[in-house]
């Protein structure tokens, strides 16, 4: 697989340790717990993905090559590309004029295990900022209708933004606790990029708050627990869900689909990964999960240079 | 260049959305937006928006002004650039070969319309691209 790196930036020891102290609990999932911890310390490399929305990919790679821009082919998508010396792509012609998005590889990639097809039917229940409903209305070619949804007020502004810059035109935009999103109708594919304890977006260069507290998961995962029974209650039959966190935790992940599973009459489907993906933890700290969760994938930052990541598909029984 | 969309107005704005079967379907919901909008009423001028130019701009065989990098500059630097406008009403501005959205040209000047993330991105791309 093709991967760039971000040279690793000096970090304190105490960063690095307060890091340690704080991912400790997962030594025992991650796999090459230490080469984990050196990913943290240095900046994931940053991705695009080309809008087809608004052009074609071959022109805008020749163009942005010819510009002396460095694009590195992601390997399981043509649209998406590493972007390693591009400090700010949001000032850029292309991004200005909605020909690229700025996208986490592991966020594009949610959108493309779910697949939606032209014509189809497809409700993002957690949908701001916009990154995987404007790539699903890429993947719909603007046909079919996308209902994205999303309650935070505060995100709903950039989620509107991004749908026009994108010229996504199949999307209409609903304001809904997702857990209580109403359950008249029914869709051919449903994204749930749950609120999650955003672990996976950590990197040692931000100082970014860790704090574990029990009582904070339990919250957390009821209400991953609510929006999962209710995302899938919204699916059709025939359809098919993908469930994503930005989190290694498996209570947030594998806990959760669980919960679904025994509580719905649902399966979990194989996932065509990129090279690099780790499969889901059937075990972990005395909790026994669905051996299904196998068929889950979950991205480390040091085997695919992304935010960290985990994801199912899962259908009817 | 419409066909397969519709057409919707309200609220002193215009939009489309991709017409489809399922659009029905949903009508129960509290819809915030719907599609994207194409133009709003501003006085008593009908005002394309930033995207409508983007989408459908590059289709316009009048009222285009072509900007070179210094009057993109100072375009949105100073907000105004002092060039009368024989026809006054809104343009279509162009950068590079690019529709990137509205200008108002009045009898002595053209006046930015360009909203305020894409002026200072713009900026920055300016600056950027000059190193």
């Amino acid at each position: 697989m093709t991967r760039s790196q971000s040279p690793a930036r000096a970090v304190s020891e105490e960063e690095y340790n307060r890091f340690d102290d704080y991912f400790q609990r997962y030594a025992d999932i991650i796999p090459d717990y230490d080469g984990f911890l050196d990913a943290l310390s240095r900046r994931h490399v940053r991705a695009i993905r080309i809008n087809t929305l608004k052009t074609k990919v071959d022109p805008l790679v020749r163009k942005m090559t010819g510009d002396g821009v460095t694009l590195v082919p992601f390997p399981t998508d043509p649209c998406l590309f590493l972007i390693p010396d591009l400090d700010q792509p949001g000032n850029t012609l292309e991004y200005i004029l909605g020909h690229i998005h700025v996208q986490a590889i592991s966020s594009a990639l949610a959108a493309s295990t779910l697949a939606p097809r032209p014509g189809q039917t497809a409700l993002d229940l957690c949908a701001a900022p916009g990154g995987k409903t404007t790539y699903m209305a890429q993947l719909m070619e603007n046909r079919g209708l996308i209902v994205a949804n999303d309650f935070s007020r505060g995100r709903i502004s950039a989620l509107t933004a991004n749908i026009s810059r994108l010229g996504a035109t199949n999307v209409v935009i609903t304001m809904y606790p997702g857990q209580d999103f109403p359950l008249r109708s029914r869709f051919d594919r449903v994204l749930l990029d749950v609120p999650c304890s955003g672990e996976g977006r950590h990197r040692m260069e931000q100082r970014a708050r860790l704090n574990f507290s029990q009582g904070g998961e339990e919250r957390l995962t009821d209400l991953q627990k609510r929006l999962i029974l209710r995302g899938f209650d919204l699916l059709d039959p025939d359809g098919v869900m993908v469930y994503s966190t930005c989190a290694y935790n498996p209570a947030e992940n594998e806990g959760t689909l669980t919960w679904l599973l025994e509580n719905r009459p649902a399966r979990l489907l194989p996932i065509q990964s990129p090279p690099g993906a780790e499969p889901g933890i059937p075990f972990w700290k005395g909790k026994r999960y669905d051996p299904q969760v196998e068929r889950c994938v979950r991205f480390y930052p040091h085997r695919i240079d992304t935010v960290g990541f985990f994801m199912a598909k899962v259908a009817y029984a | 260049m419409f066909d397969g969309y519709r057409w919707w107005g309200g609220q002193r704005a215009y939009g489309i959305i991709h017409d489809s079967d399922p659009l029905d379907g949903v009508a129960h919901l509290k819809v915030r937006t719907v599609g994207i909008i194409m133009a709003r009423d501003v006085s008593q001028y009908l005002k394309p928006t930033t995207q409508a130019v983007n989408m459908v701009g590059h289709l316009a065989q009048r009222n285009i002004f072509e900007l070179d990098r210094g009057a993109l500059q100072s375009l949105l630097e100073d907000g105004d650039l002092p060039v009368p406008s024989p026809d006054p009403g809104y343009v279509i501005l162009k950068y590079g070969g690019h529709a990137l959205g509205c200008g108002l040209g009045l009898p002595d000047r053209l006046v930015n319309q360009l909203p305020r993330w894409m002026k200072s991105q713009l900026l920055g791309f300016l600056r950027l691209s000059s190193c």
